[in-house]
């Protein structure tokens, strides 16, 4: 029998590839979840990361591979030695990085400025007039603190959640 | 998600709890049709108990609301915390449907 204080501490993958469709989202949640509780990230931004998981999981499952089943890897940055925040980084914070190898796409700076400007004024429109796509992606830029890089055939999401995340608010 | 009802003079209030997700929030808009079936028009949607909206929950709220509408009744919300209320906020439905602070004012409107 081992110790067991050794039973009690998690033992949690830093990485982990599934198939690219809905079925995937409880167990990538999950991951996240308990990584974000590991790393002691306060409530609101854990509530975030569920969020802009979600959000950005979902186009992949339905975008980044049309008509066929791809893969999507959720995984940890390290955020310096031993799990101790870097230089600058507050505590209570944590990185993932999200990478498909689908059609290039960079979910954080729509190219198309007229489709984003359009969406701004939906979400003034009236109950009628409102169109229900891209409500994902609007979520994920406004929530989101992170980049995104092209790397060979892979999208690679890196993204932030904790104290300095918070978006500048207008409210 | 789960949702659980009961009339209350003109409204079926609706309390709402759980996670509106990508994978149950369908069952929102479901419930509201099943009441507009059974003949109530106006509903308020209590949110107190919801601890987790994504834009699938949108549109769903969304498609339930213009559903309601058309049949010349309404979709109100009560109790908004948390993820709940910035979502609502950042996505421009805090303006689109008539939210209130507490059950209590949603019931007392005409």
């Amino acid at each position: 029998m081992p110790p067991a204080t050794e039973a009690f501490v998690p033992q949690l993958a830093p990485r982990l590839r599934l198939p690219a469709h809905e079925e995937s989202l409880p167990a990538f949640r999950e991951l996240a979840l308990a990584w974000a509780g590991r790393a002691g990230l306060a409530d609101e931004f854990v509530q975030r990361l569920d969020l802009v998981l979600e959000e950005t999981l979902m186009n992949v499952f339905h975008h980044a591979y049309p008509g066929e089943l791809g893969e999507v890897e959720l995984a940890l940055v390290p955020s310096g030695q031993g799990g101790q925040p870097r230089d600058g980084e507050p505590p209570g914070s944590l990185s993932v990085s999200l990478t498909d190898w689908g059609v290039a796409f960079d979910p954080l700076a729509p190219e198309d400025q007229a489709l984003e400007e359009g969406l701004e004024a939906n979400l003034e429109a009236g109950l009628e007039a409102r169109a229900p796509g891209g409500m994902g992606l609007f979520l994920l830029r406004t929530l989101a603190r992170g980049s995104y890089a092209r790397v060979g055939a892979a999208n690679v999401l890196t993204l932030t959640f904790g104290p300095e995340s918070a978006p500048v608010s207008g409210a | 998600m789960e949702c659980t009802g009961s009339k209350q003079g003109a409204f079926y209030v609706l309390e709402v709890t759980g996670r509106m997700d990508a994978l149950t929030s369908q069952g929102f808009e479901t419930e509201c049709q099943g009441r507009l079936e059974a003949g109530d028009k106006r509903i308020v949607a209590d949110l107190s108990g919801l601890e987790y909206i994504s834009s699938a929950g949108l549109r769903s709220i969304l498609s339930a609301a213009k559903r309601l509408k058309a049949a010349g009744g309404d979709l109100a919300f009560c109790g908004l915390s948390g993820i709940v209320s910035e979502v609502f906020t950042v996505s421009g439905f805090a303006k689109l449907l008539p939210v209130y602070a507490t059950r209590e004012e949603a019931l007392a409107r005409s």
